[in-house]
């Protein structure tokens, strides 16, 4: 009997430590897939995950940015506390633009989002933070300005160029008039 | 040969480790030595009478303790590596072991993390017993004893390193020490101040 339930026990245990490696592998394969940038950050505001993305954007590995401050990503350490304390009171906060760093110190310009994870009893146990790059947008965003602003200069150019004509035809209009009359005149 | 009495001995010592350990020994050598660095202790590895397959062993199965003082012995005899360097390979590991990341549910403040410490041992180890013994916030120190472990010192070089790190995910300027101490039967305590 004692010997039926030690071999019961190891099946068990055998298949939970199966489960745990097939949940390991799926979040492995999660983590290298995912394009969008992520870190997971303690309420002590600690990062303590990052995934493949956010190395390739940030040139940080997994031993360089985990157990650092978040604060280290912002360009604007005021802007770090303000989005902690935040997140500390609300579920999440959605398309936040700010500036953050990478290990080089590069400026980039980013949309962050941010969510609140609970334990089984409600508790504030940490937050994700997920990363849009808008160095592209930014980029077109900047084109289509400079192309606005070349097509407001030659709007205002040829709007300009049309009065000055406008004004030099009834300057020839009066010109031809006081011709018309001079000629008259000496008939 | 001293070695190999060694391997021999540690294999007779009682207990199981979680895979993870070797994995993280691995990664640490591959990421400090490179590729050739890591063939190297793979060659190593798999010379001695256990042979330790880095690249087959699983996260979450459980191993042998003493082949897990076998990896250590076995990175430090390779590189010939100082305590120094053992430290910072426990120092390291916590940043990428998926146990940690199973866990981080604890990392919430610092008294969540010191009533989950006894936790965090037997998640990985079958061995022993590691208890807080003393909280003093006042003077911020906690003390934990870790008991019935008696092996190499390596793996309290290596420890010391890893709890260090750990309670850095709470208090990051914290510092963990670990001394021998027989107060009433030998034990190793670790004293941790932030």
């Amino acid at each position: 009997m004692v010997r039926k339930v030690d071999k019961d026990q190891h099946k068990i245990e055998k298949l939970l430590d199966s489960n745990l490696e097939d949940l390991k592998g799926y979040i492995s394969d999660l983590r290298t897939f995912l394009p969008v940038p992520i870190c997971y950050i303690n309420p002590v505001n600690i990062i303590l995950d990052i995934n493949e993305s956010f190395e390739r954007l940030f040139h940080y590995g997994e031993t360089e940015i985990i157990g650092e401050k978040l604060e280290k990503l912002f360009a604007y350490p005021q802007e770090a506390e303000e989005i902690e304390k935040e997140i500390s009171r609300k579920e999440r906060i959605q398309n936040r633009e700010t500036i953050f760093l990478t290990k080089e110190r590069k400026e980039i310009p980013v949309s962050i989002s941010l969510m609140q994870r609970k334990d089984k009893d409600g508790n504030f146990i940490g937050y994700f933070l997920s990363i849009a790059d808008l160095r592209e947008m930014k980029r077109i965003q900047n084109e289509l300005q400079e192309k606005i602003e070349e097509m407001e200069k030659f709007h205002k150019l040829t709007i300009g160029r049309e009065e000055k004509i406008l004004e030099l035809k009834e300057k020839i209009r009066r010109l031809e008039e006081e011709l018309e009359e001079l000629k008259k005149s000496k008939k | 040969m001293e070695f190999e009495k060694e391997i021999l001995q540690l294999m007779k010592t009682e207990g199981k480790a979680r895979g993870v350990a070797f994995q993280t020994d691995a990664r640490y050598v591959l990421e400090k030595m490179g590729e050739e660095g890591f063939s190297k202790l793979e060659r190593e590895a798999k010379k001695i009478d256990f042979p330790i397959d880095y690249k087959n062993i699983k996260t979450m199965s459980w191993y042998p303790f003493g082949l897990r003082i076998i990896s250590l012995l076995l990175v430090k005899n390779t590189f010939g590596w100082e305590d120094e360097e053992i430290r910072d390979m426990g120092y390291t590991a916590p940043k990428t072991s998926i146990m940690v990341k199973l866990l981080m549910k604890f990392f919430v403040n610092f008294d969540k993390f010191s009533e989950k410490i006894p936790v965090f041992w037997e998640q990985n180890y079958t061995i022993g017993k590691l208890e807080v013994v003393k909280v003093d916030k006042k003077d911020k120190e906690l003390i934990a004893r870790l008991s019935d472990v008696n092996v190499n010192p390596i793996f309290f070089v290596y420890l010391e390193g890893y709890f260090e790190k750990m309670v850095q995910f709470i208090k990051k300027d914290a510092v963990c020490k670990i001394r021998k101490s027989s107060k009433r039967k030998p034990c190793q305590e670790m004293i941790i101040r932030w």
